[in-house]
């Protein structure tokens, strides 16, 4: 009940693909997530499963049952849109109720479902409101009580948090997190913010132009990012990146980046073939620990340029040669701007890329 | 003599002031006037200087109602605007809908339809005139309601166009996963909400249509006049007869002004077929 | 087999619409062009095949046509040169903070309400030579007055002087609307540098302002060409001919001469001319 299949999925607007042959299985009761910066594709992706759009090529499976030529109606999905799409001429009441009339239940049926979704909500008092005496936060609930009062099997989130101001938006996450641990549905959820992804998602699939890139945990997404746009996305501390070339020297591998070299050896076999091509290292801010003293060989010489304190850690931006690093550091240690610091990078935790946009190891 | 910021702004408004109240005075003049002759009597219209203080008489109207065609032309100028708002709202509704969901045609038909807004009257009435005069419909109401039925059709199209861009369809779409169909996500979003939407254009059509005088002039004659063309009657071998000519004018413009002031908000982006609002 | 209904569907919605326009104007335009190829005459129930005589009449030696058109421009330039630097002024006057605001801006609307056969009638009625309330107020301020209506040399004036009180509130709301919708900051800052009045018009005020200014100045062309029913309520063309625009000599030719076959003519070549300028404009439209 509310598995959801994608095939080949795709779509246009003119020439512009705007969705690309995008593959996707939704298990029951799944909380997934369609991740990507705005105009990657994933509001067009669920609007398809929603039936509000039509797909150029590619099928869509419901429950296995194949709906592409199905209006929204017959699909027993929900929708929350974007901007939340409450009906502006009639009461909260009547925007809750609306669905339920369309099943034709009798009037104290639907009295009683919209009391009990209402005060599910905490909206209890706003029944009488129309939408435009409503907080962004309120219209949020509402649009959420519409769709969870039909219970139907799949529940589509554009999103949801996009269109709420910060204070609210932190809160709303918890809250929209609360809701769908006790509903136990499924979701596909869309949204351009990586901690919320991050936060609510069983799964995530991170799709950019139109392309899904990939499609997996949140943990393993982290860990694992299968290109540099993945890894750049994805963290609350954006990867650091240096251009280096690989390079053998008396027979240990190194990563030479022109102001410092790295002693990769370990992973010789997986990057004997690159051998003398153009690569570039990743690393997190949060993998590379810094010291006022060289802790181990392996250990890189740099120049504190700028503190940041970001409570209740510090980020720090080093220079080494020309390139610039951020690094995560603990509050109690203090640096000042030019003095010198030794980072050492976690070796299981760095990443090597190709320069043509792929991943090579760990 | 150095004139301090204050006064300088006070010299402006003044003047501004001034301007605008003579401004006002030459609009409303005419209004005024017209109305005023309509309730002299002979001698005082025909006099030298004009007379503004004089005695007020309701002869004119009285002319108007009992001696002209008046209440025949009322008549038909109300069935003439009554069918062809009937008419046009319904089908320009439907087309503006398609046009601003689906953009049927991809502006073609739309370009059209704008163009024969643009036709001068008096070019398009000469192949009409033969074609009525041909299958008998000459003085008849349904010639009427059928050129302005076809001279409307444009401007409400899209007007109804700009107004339906404006709803999101957000709302259409969430109706439709909520179980309607299109259309009745159609009747009972939609239509609510474009409600005053349809008032506004049907308030244009009727202005429109009551004013209109050259298609009632060359189509009838005495079955199917209209208001407009009743004052056509108060040219006489004695001579215009002013007083119950402007009885006549003020008879037909008063009831144009209420609906004007009615749709006042709307008037700017009517006009301009909606590009301006 | 399935039948797509979302793809017929909204052309279905477009039929009713599209049958009525198109029908009711191509039929017509077919018929136009049959009898622009004949002299036909409902006089005297004459109807041949003369080929495109008529066309060439019109090309060549109609004078009277050429004379129309050349006092429809008259009358284009003298209304425009009018209404649209008047209504300008009366925008900005009316775009001010004032009391009374919203009764000025509804008393100027109302010149729009009036339909012009009825409301033309009576300045017919002010402009007449002995009784009329605008040679009186002319005498008193000026020493002396035309005759306008009966005049040649200022007929053409009077009406435009009509026009202008009918439709220069329009160009004022137009551009009142657009004057409204301006933001503030460049003025706060030009205020803060120590900007006249003038100034903020001159470099702010006019560039901003040009688009729409050129939009209502061709939205005014094309109805402007229309004008007929004016000329019916206050000069009948005249006097003789001096304000007879081509709306009004297709008129003559088609309704008092009743020389259907030339009117035809005449209309096409109107109709066509006005297409070409309702095609550039409807571009421009679209743009902006």
């Amino acid at each position: 009940m509310g598995k959801v299949k994608v095939e080949n999925l795709t779509k246009r607007f003119g020439k512009k693909i705007v969705v690309n042959k995008v593959n996707l299985e939704v298990k029951e009761g799944e909380h997934f997530c369609l991740l990507g910066p705005p105009g990657a594709g994933k509001t067009t992706t669920l609007r398809m499963i929603a039936g509000v759009e039509k797909p150029d090529e590619g099928n869509i499976y419901i429950d296995d049952v194949l709906v592409n030529d199905l209006p929204p109606k017959d699909r027993d999905i929900a929708m929350v849109f974007q901007s939340y799409a409450l009906y502006p001429h009639k009461t909260v009441f009547e925007n809750l109720a609306y669905p339920l009339r369309k099943l034709k239940l009798p009037e104290s049926e639907i009295v009683k479902r919209v009391k009990e979704t209402a005060e599910f909500l905490h909206i209890e008092l706003l029944l009488d409101k129309l939408p435009k005496h409503l907080s962004g936060g309120e219209k949020q609930r509402v649009a959420i009580g519409r769709a969870i009062i039909r219970s139907p099997k799949v529940y589509l989130l554009d999103e949801p948090l996009t269109n709420l101001d910060a204070k609210i938006r932190a809160s709303m996450r918890t809250e929209l997190k609360r809701l769908t641990k006790e509903l136990k549905m499924t979701i596909i959820y869309a949204t351009p913010d990586q901690i919320e992804a991050m936060s609510m998602a069983d799964r995530i699939a991170i799709m950019n132009f139109g392309n899904l890139l990939q499609c997996d945990t949140p943990k393993f997404l982290y860990e694992n990012p299968v290109d540099m746009f993945v890894a750049e996305f994805i963290g609350n501390y954006a990867m650091n990146f240096i251009d280096c070339t690989i390079i053998e020297k008396n027979g240990n591998v190194f990563l030479d980046a022109g102001d410092f070299i790295y002693n990769v050896s370990e992973y010789r076999e997986l990057l004997e073939k690159f051998i003398n091509s153009e690569v570039i290292l990743g690393i997190r801010p949060e993998h590379i620990s810094i010291s006022k003293i060289k802790q181990s060989e392996d250990s890189i010489e740099a120049k504190v340029y700028l503190v940041e304190p970001t409570r209740p850690e510090m980020l720090l931006s080093v220079k080494i040669g020309g390139k610039t690093l951020k690094v995560v550091a603990t509050e109690d240690l203090h640096f000042e701007i030019g003095e010198k610091a030794w980072l050492f990078f976690d070796k299981k935790k760095i990443h090597v890329f190709n320069k043509k946009s792929q991943k090579v190891i760990i | 003599m150095k004139i301090s910021r204050k006064t300088k702004h006070y010299v402006e408004d003044t003047l501004c002031y001034i301007a605008l109240f003579l401004v006002l005075i030459f609009t409303i003049f005419p209004i005024v006037w017209m109305f005023l002759t309509s309730i002299k009597d002979e001698a005082d219209i025909l006099t030298i200087p004009p007379r503004i203080f004089f005695n007020p008489t309701l002869e004119n109207y009285n002319f108007v109602f009992e001696r002209s065609k008046f209440f025949r032309g009322l008549i038909n100028s109300l069935i003439v605007v009554f069918s062809v708002i009937a008419i046009t709202l319904p089908i320009a509704m439907l087309a503006a809908y398609s046009f601003a969901r689906f953009n049927v045609g991809g502006g073609q038909i739309q370009f059209y339809i704008l163009t024969v807004r643009m036709f001068p009257p008096i070019a398009a009435i000469v192949p009409f005139f033969i074609i009525f005069r041909n299958i008998g419909l000459l003085d008849n109401i349904l010639a009427l309601i059928i050129l302005n039925t076809i001279f409307n059709l444009p401007f409400t199209v899209w007007l109804l166009y700009g107004f339906f861009k404006e709803i999101p369809q957000d709302l259409e779409e969430a109706a439709m996963t909520e179980g309607s169909t299109r259309f009745e996500a159609f009747r009972e979003i939609v239509l609510p909400l474009i409600a005053p939407a349809l008032t506004v254009a049907a308030i244009f059509t009727a202005l429109f249509t009551w004013n209109e005088f050259l298609f009632a002039f060359l189509t009838t004659r005495t079955e199917a006049i209209t208001v407009t063309r009743v004052m056509a009657g108060f040219y006489t071998e004695r001579g215009i007869l002013w007083g119950p000519l402007s009885a006549c004018a003020t008879l037909c413009i008063v009831p144009m002004f209420i609906f004007v002031l009615l749709i006042q908000k709307y008037i700017v982006r009517g006009l301009t077929f909606g590009a301006v609002k | 087999m399935k039948i797509s209904k979302e793809k017929y569907m909204p052309w279905l919605l477009v039929l009713p619409v599209m049958i009525i326009i198109f029908g009711f104007t191509l039929y017509p335009l077919f018929h136009a062009i049959y009898y622009s190829t004949r002299n036909t005459d409902l006089k005297v129930a004459e109807d041949a095949f003369i080929g495109i005589d008529n066309y060439r009449r019109l090309l060549n030696y109609d004078s009277e046509l050429a004379e129309a058109v050349g006092r429809t421009l008259t009358y284009l330039a003298g209304c425009l040169a009018i209404q649209i630097p008047l209504g300008f002024a009366v925008a900005l006057l009316l775009n001010r903070d004032f009391k009374g605001r919203r009764i000025a801006r509804t008393i100027i609307t109302l010149p729009l309400a009036a339909a012009p056969i009825a409301i033309g009638q009576v300045w017919r009625y002010m402009y007449h030579y002995e009784f009329g309330i605008i040679k009186y107020l002319c005498s008193l301020i000026f020493g002396s007055s035309p005759n306008w209506t009966a005049d040649p040399n200022w007929a053409m004036l009077a009406i435009i002087i009509y026009d202008s009180w009918q439709w220069t509130p329009f160009v004022a709301l137009v551009l009142l609307a657009g004057l409204q919708s301006l933001p503030p900051e460049p003025y706060e800052s030009a205020t803060i540098y120590g900007a006249t009045t003038l100034q903020k018009f001159r470099y702010i005020t006019l560039p901003k302002m040009r688009g729409l200014i050129g939009f209502v100045a061709l939205f005014r062309l094309i109805d402007l060409v229309k004008t007929w029913d004016p000329i019916m309520a206050i000069t009948w063309g005249g006097p003789g001919r001096a304000t007879e625009l081509l709306s009004w000599y297709l008129y003559r030719v088609g309704f008092y001469y009743f020389w259907i076959g030339y009117a035809s003519a005449i209309s096409l070549l109107f109709l066509y001319s006005v297409i070409v300028l309702s095609t550039v404009f409807i571009k421009i439209i679209a743009k902006y």
